[in-house]
């Protein structure tokens, strides 16, 4: 027989509330630091068991069916080729806590866990559903006013110094609305992470580490999920009764960009909260993995004669019929879309790469140029004022720097897009291989 | 995520089963995002109102 596992210490396992599961097919969470598995029933008596440290055969039979595997007695050899086959290798003692995977091509941290905990404590009273309902019904009311008027200001022309007040406005609304998801959680006593700014593809975001969500209902996760839109209604009932009041055409630019801005977050398809929502209403789980997992099926049931993809089981549990039938229902519209998507994604970045390499060499040419007329010119200007100076070269280093920002996105965000490609790809081609070879 | 591998578990109809019946399904990490889209003159008409 081979050795029995040992699992490392940390772990903890709660029940997981899922819409359709119950009994038998009740799912647990398994969290180790900041990484979460669902596990079966079953995948849970034998963690429980390994956790309890067996040293022979007869104490790890006897751990597991104390821990609830009674239903089907395994022998021990069995349960630890179980152990190496479905448990991820880093629950293992001698194995090394992965990487977490996050989602940005760059982050960074703004406010840590500790400081927006203390924030979120103050604001979680927001979530109290009297006061909640009572603040939703103000900002209907109050933006079905003022939308109008902000839909027609927001073609009128904008001035540098609005421009820079709006970013900033827009800003400071992303950052209140990251607060938003935070003080969710802090509701429903959830611990939360930190808040941050990151480069999602082409998109800067805003984030909140909100991952222990996963310990709370189905509903409790959609409320942390609409968290975040919901603390922007709050700011827009401010903002909506200054444009009102005052009849500011900033007030009402902000009002369209931070309504633009919600409406955009509730878009499925990227990892904005929309992408949460509907995850969580519908009880999928790993969205874009089950795109690839469907793609993969569709294609290998026509090139390699494997089952139709209809009839692909999604890996996330055994739910009811009627539920199984209701995820497909959401899983294969969702395929369509973000397929659709992500072709409209990787031609806007071809266009996009055509454009700069038209353009790029000649704008880069001439900031370049400028920059080296104000290096050779410094002598004459260098009158004993070395702010004057510094002012004089600087302006057109900025030109030049800010040049670059945009070509460097597009950049990033399509060596990005080629990788998830060669991914995508390779699932397929693994998927049919595999179907062609059983079938 | 961890995958359960069902092509290497196909020498018995029962060894898949029962592999399926102790399922573990990774979860992503959740991080909650607003994206700040990008304004450009593509979106809207920037005038300059000030001399710079």
């Amino acid at each position: 027989m081979s050795t029995i596992p040992l699992l490392k210490r940390g772990i903890t396992i709660t029940p997981y509330q899922q819409p359709g599961a119950a009994g038998a097919d009740a799912r647990f969470l398994l969290e180790l630091d900041e990484h979460h598995y669902l596990i079966s029933a079953k995948a849970r008596a034998l963690v429980l068991a390994l956790l309890r440290g067996p040293t022979s055969a007869e104490q790890l039979e006897a751990a597991y069916a104390d821990c609830g595997g009674r239903a089907s007695h395994l022998p021990a050899s069995q349960l630890i080729q179980l152990a190496s086959q479905v448990l991820p290798a880093s629950l293992f003692a001698d194995t090394p806590v992965p990487r977490r995977a996050m989602p940005f091509l760059l982050s960074v941290t703004l406010l840590p866990a500790a400081l927006a905990s203390r924030i979120t404590g103050a604001l979680r009273c927001l979530f109290q559903p009297a006061l909640a309902a009572m603040l939703l019904l103000v900002f209907v009311l109050l933006h079905a006013l003022v939308l109008p008027a902000a839909m027609q200001d927001v073609h009128g022309a904008w001035s540098r110094q609005d421009a820079a007040l709006l970013v900033a406005g827009l800003l400071l609304s992303g950052l209140w609305h990251e607060l938003g998801h935070t003080a969710a959680c802090r509701y429903f006593n959830c611990p939360h992470g930190a808040i941050g700014f990151g480069l999602y593809f082409i998109f800067p975001a805003w984030y909140a580490d909100v991952s222990k969500a996963w310990r709370l209902a189905p509903r409790q996760r959609a409320v942390v999920d609409l968290g975040g839109v919901y603390f922007q209604a709050v700011l827009l009932i401010a903002v909506d009764s200054y444009a009102l009041a005052s009849g500011s055409e900033l007030a009402l630019k902000l009002v369209w960009l931070i309504t633009f801005t919600m409406l955009f977050t509730l878009n499925p398809v990227f990892k904005f909260d929309g992408y949460w929502l509907l995850s969580d209403l519908s009880g999928l789980h790993n969205l874009h993995q089950r795109v690839q997992d469907s793609a993969a099926a569709w294609f290998a049931a026509r090139l390699g004669g494997a089952r139709k993809p209809g009839e692909y089981s999604p890996p996330g549990g055994q739910q009811s019929a009627s539920t199984a039938r209701l995820q497909r229902w959401i899983l294969y519209p969702y395929s369509l879309l973000s397929l659709g998507y992500f072709s409209y994604f990787g031609l806007f970045l071809i266009t996009e790469l055509g454009n700069l390499a038209r353009t790029l060499p000649a704008s880069l040419a001439s900031a370049s140029q400028a920059v080296l007329q104000a290096w050779a010119a410094r002598a004459g200007f260098g009158n004993g004022l070395p702010l004057l100076d510094a002012l004089a070269l600087g302006l057109p280093l900025t030109t030049l720097l800010a040049a670059l920002v945009w070509p460097l996105v597009v950049l990033a965000a399509a060596v990005f897009f080629v990788d998830r490609l060669r991914r995508l790809v390779l699932h397929i081609c693994r998927a049919v291989l595999a179907a062609r070879r059983t079938g | 995520m961890q995958t359960i591998d069902q092509t290497s578990q196909t020498s018995t109809g029962n060894a898949l089963l029962q592999t399926q019946d102790f399922n573990v399904e990774a979860l992503e990490a959740r991080f909650e995002m607003e994206a700040m889209h990008p304004i450009g003159n593509q979106d809207v008409k920037v005038t300059c109102s000030c001399e710079w």
